[in-house]
């Protein structure tokens, strides 16, 4: 055990009691007098010209306060990098779901009553709906003037790939050119929904002054003020926006939805409006995990050693491409893994298709780059007739390394992982039984950068408050930053308050998301601390007569109190330390910002599984995660991170897949689109593996995004240890396994789909 | 048209006067503000809404508010009793089992109903009890060590 006051220990979350007795209030729960019911209408159409929208006889239904269209809201585009996404479609609808209009009425019933009663007149339009097809020369186009929009990274016209980027590093024909034997492999992988448990929810409130107040359940009230703000056409300061306890993000709460309508609505009906989405609206249209079609070729030595690789990504954008924070996603650097490979060439595609528009979800690209990556890892150990786990060692990243596309990391521990999930796993020994598999995967990801503010105020009574912005979408992240404080002031847990607060009450914070929380959060809390922990000293040496220029030095803190350390029997207490400094509290606030990260998380699992190959279903029976994280603030909340991406991972390998026909999602309900249940969820067995300095704060590293990425490939893997056979389309599915199963035949038990050998 | 409905939830009496087709989770978060009960799909796939009627579970999204007027109703702010947390809050605070915690109050509820009928289930009893109640962020396995703990503590 480590010598800390209050970081690396598992203490009980600072909001678990308000969560365990229902007190913890959502968005949703939120009710003000007089408050509206919003609600929006649709497109049922992939694609559709809007004739006419005829709103008279919803505007008569009694209830009815406020109908509105593309007239009635800024022609105004939206995106928090390339800008596309209007309000409410104006002429043009994109996709099946998107909204079109929208009514505020007394209660809900009213309000659906009245969206079915708003008649649209739409000219069916052709529909691109196949990512290959939207990228063929002459495809119709989803957006006409693509070239017009703000942020595009690059001039394009006329066509649907609105972004290609790509990464190299030395030369891949010179590279292929040396290889002894190469491989190609196609993958896939659907859309796939965040699955936050709360539906997006907002609620606008306009004061008679203008001033404008935001209830909304996203993870980022700073980000909403700010779009809020331009959209309106105010100063930010005069937009307030009050965070809810967020039920869970996952990647998806972090750009607004309904909080633009709530707001127009609002002001035409002169009355607070509050929206909430249904679990169908959440399906049909929030911001999913983008579907992928990926290729990937690799060059290898006889020495079974990596020398060229190129991967080829298309990800489906859907109809839109500002809900994320950046054009691409970061999983496309991810496309040749963790390996050493001289020769690296990554191409990736970002096309508009005529379907739901595709945002950020849980480490975004990752999880598919993963899957395809590791899956051809061990596609290719097992043309070689190599240990899955031999090949990857031979080829892993080591300290010193560049990483595949050139750049320089440091703490590089894919290794450590590898050998503690082994050692800890069934790896390497006799099968139990049959149709028993065991597969493995690993897993690189950075930690996330940006800006966070803290502020920590020392009371005349000696507790404490921390004020930051900073949002904890079930993380733990707010005890993390507590514990952190703690630390800093060596003060017990329960003298420390943290609330949440809103966009006028914290300093700025960028929001959570990319991993970045505990590290940027967490150090400017730490700083902030520190500076009120140096008033408290200077102020307690005029009392203890410990020389000023030596204070900071000699003088010690331990449980609320201060000492020179050479005399630990006369103490002062914070309390005394405010006083004597002749102020009612002592205030220190730090703003931290990083915009470039060396640091970068390793993680590797191991999957066992149980395949029954008559019906193909398949058991996850245990899980080995092992994962490089620096340092554990908080072992239960990282574990609980890791446990969680794992169900999640679980899902998206066997499970989960938003269907579509004709561009429409088919299966909007959590009927059809299966989450993971407490019977799903395998044994996990969670391995932290400490000791590399990590950017964050007592040198941890990130956790949150990480565990989804290895599941899949390392289940796919498992599979084809237990039957023979490998799916390269997720979700693997029982009439997957046994079609392969069948196709294969019992003459060729140990089939590979990998390509030609030179 | 409205009717007058009487509801008994948490021992309390209310007398309401609601439309017959409001929902049990509409009346107890929108007329009795009993918001702990979480509209998580509002057609009985995710059990956010579970509140138990004279002790069985049922998602309160799925009944009508006006067909339950001889049932006791006993939701996530009925659990604690006399200000004292229940064994299950306990153990799911203790053993770090919450994250975003929209979940909570529904698994809660059906594992009150479990523990109620088997204080000592098994593993796989536990698993049942919960299996229509989804959580996205905790893969499950922490809420499985806080009924084990839960059980051993009640047991005592």
């Amino acid at each position: 055990m480590s010598d800390y006051y209050a970081v690396g220990k598992s203490v009980s979350r600072v909001d678990a009691t308000a969560k365990v007795t229902g007190e913890a209030v959502y968005t949703a729960d939120v009710m003000l007098p007089g408050m509206l019911y919003g609600m929006a209408k649709r497109s049922p159409y992939a694609h559709a010209r809007i004739v006419r929208i005829d709103s008279r006889k919803a505007e008569a239904l009694p209830g009815v306060r406020a109908v509105i269209t593309a007239e009635n809201v800024p022609g105004v585009l939206l995106g928090l990098k390339l800008q596309d996404v209007p309000i409410l479609a104006r002429n043009e609808a994109r996709f099946a779901g998107e909204k079109v209009a929208a009514v505020a009425a007394v209660d809900e019933e009213t309000a659906r009553e009245a969206i079915n009663l708003i008649e649209v007149e739409y000219e069916e339009l052709p529909a691109i709906t196949d990512v290959e097809e939207a990228m063929k020369d002459g495809a119709p186009l989803v957006h006409d003037n693509l070239h017009t929009y703000a942020g595009l990274p690059a001039p394009v016209k006329h066509t649907n790939i609105f972004f290609h980027e790509t990464f190299s590093k030395g030369d891949t024909a010179q590279g292929f050119a040396q290889a002894d034997l190469v491989f190609e492999q196609t993958f896939t992988t659907p859309i796939v929904h965040q699955g936050y448990m709360e539906p997006h929810a907002a609620l606008v409130d306009i004061a008679p002054d203008g001033g404008v107040t935001v209830w909304s359940s996203v993870k980022v009230p700073f980000r909403v003020r700010a779009i809020m703000a331009e959209i309106i056409g105010l100063p930010i300061t005069r937009v307030r926006v009050i965070p809810g306890f967020v039920g869970g993000d996952f990647g998806g709460k972090g750009m607004v939805l309904d909080e633009p309508l709530c707001y127009y609505l609002a002001r035409k009906s002169g009355r607070p409006v509050k929206m909430v989405m249904s679990r169908q609206e959440e399906f049909l249209a929030a911001s999913p995990r983008h579907a992928s079609i990926i290729r990937l070729k690799a060059g290898v030595s006889k020495s079974a050693e990596l020398v060229a690789w190129e991967a080829n990504a298309v990800f489906d954008s859907g109809a839109y491409a500002g809900y994320k924070p950046g054009v691409g996603l970061g999983g496309t650097k991810k496309l040749a893994g963790a390996y050493r490979v001289p020769h690296v060439r990554i191409d990736g595609y970002y096309v508009y298709t005529h379907t739901v528009p595709c945002g950020h979800c849980r480490a975004p690209g990752d999880p598919q780059a993963s899957f395809a990556v590791e899956s051809f890892i061990d596609m290719i150990a097992s043309r070689l007739k190599l240990d899955p786990f031999c090949f990857r060692w031979l080829n892993a990243l080591e300290e010193g390394d560049l990483s595949p596309t050139g750049e320089p990391w440091k703490a590089i521990n894919l290794k450590e992982t590898m050998t503690a999930a082994v050692n800890a796993s069934g790896w390497g020994k006799p099968k139990p039984r049959k149709h028993y598999g065991i597969g493995i995967a690993c897993a690189e990801r950075p930690t996330g950068t940006g800006e966070s503010s803290a502020v920590v105020i020392v009371s005349g009574d000696g507790s404490v408050n921390l004020i930051t912005g900073s949002s904890d979408p079930g993380t733990g992240s707010r005890t993390i930053l507590c514990q952190i404080v703690a630390e800093a002031l060596k003060v017990p847990m329960d003298r420390i308050t943290i609330n949440l607060v809103d966009t006028d009450s914290a300093p700025y914070d960028q929001g959570a998301g990319g991993g970045r929380t505990t590290f940027v959060a967490g150090l400017s809390a730490y700083r902030a601390a520190l500076e009120v922990r140096k008033q408290l000293v200077a102020s307690a040496a005029k009392l203890l007569k410990c020389p000023q220029e030596q204070a900071q030095d000699l003088i010690e803190a331990r449980d609320g109190f201060l000492f020179v350390k050479s005399d630990p029997n006369k103490k002062i207490s914070y309390s005394q330390a405010v006083r004597a400094a002749g102020k009612s509290q002592l205030i220190g606030e730090e703003t931290f910002s990083c915009k470039e990260m060396d640091d970068t998380c390793f993680a590797t699992h191991i999957a066992e599984v149980q395949v029954d190959a008559e019906r193909g279903v398949v058991e996850v029976l245990r899980i080995t995660a092992a994962h490089d994280i620096g340092f554990a603030i908080n072992p239960a909340a990282a574990e609980g991170q890791i446990e969680g991406g794992i169900v999640q991972g679980v899902g998206f390998a066997l499970l989960e897949e938003m269907q579509r026909a004709e561009g429409k999602v088919a299966n909007p309900t959590l009927t059809d689109y299966k989450l993971c249940t407490s019977l799903d969820a395998p044994e996990i067995v969670t391995l932290l593996v400490e000791g590399a300095p990590g950017a964050g704060p007592f040198h941890a590293k990130a956790i949150g995004e990480i565990p989804t990425c290895p599941i899949a490939p390392a289940v796919a893997n498992a599979i084809f240890d237990a039957v023979g056979v490998r799916i390269t389309e997720l979700p693997i599915t029982g009439e997957k396994i046994v079609k392969a199963l069948k196709e294969s035949g019992a003459s060729r038990p140990v089939p590979v789909a990998v390509g030609k050998e030179r | 048209m409205k009717i007058p409905v009487t509801l008994k939830v948490n021992g309390e009496t209310y007398d309401l006067v609601i439309a017959p087709y409001r929902t049990l989770l509409d009346v107890l978060r929108e007329e009795l503000q009993l918001t702990g009960s979480k509209k998580g799909c509002d057609v009985g796939d995710c059990g956010a809404c579970t509140v138990l009627l004279d002790g069985k579970p049922v998602n309160a999204c799925l009944v009508l508010a006006a067909t339950v007027q001889d049932s006791d109703i006993l939701t996530i702010e009925g659990l604690a009793q006399n200000g004292k947390l229940h064994p299950l809050q306990e153990a799911f605070i203790k053993e770090g089992a919450v994250q975003c915690g929209f979940c909570i109050p529904g698994i809660l509820m059906s594992l009150k109903a479990l523990l109620d009928e088997n204080p000592s289930p098994t593993g796989e009893e536990v698993k049942a009890a919960m299996a229509g109640n989804l959580c996205r962020c905790t893969g499950y396995s922490k809420m499985f060590k806080a009924v084990e703990s839960a059980t051993s503590g009640l047991g005592r």
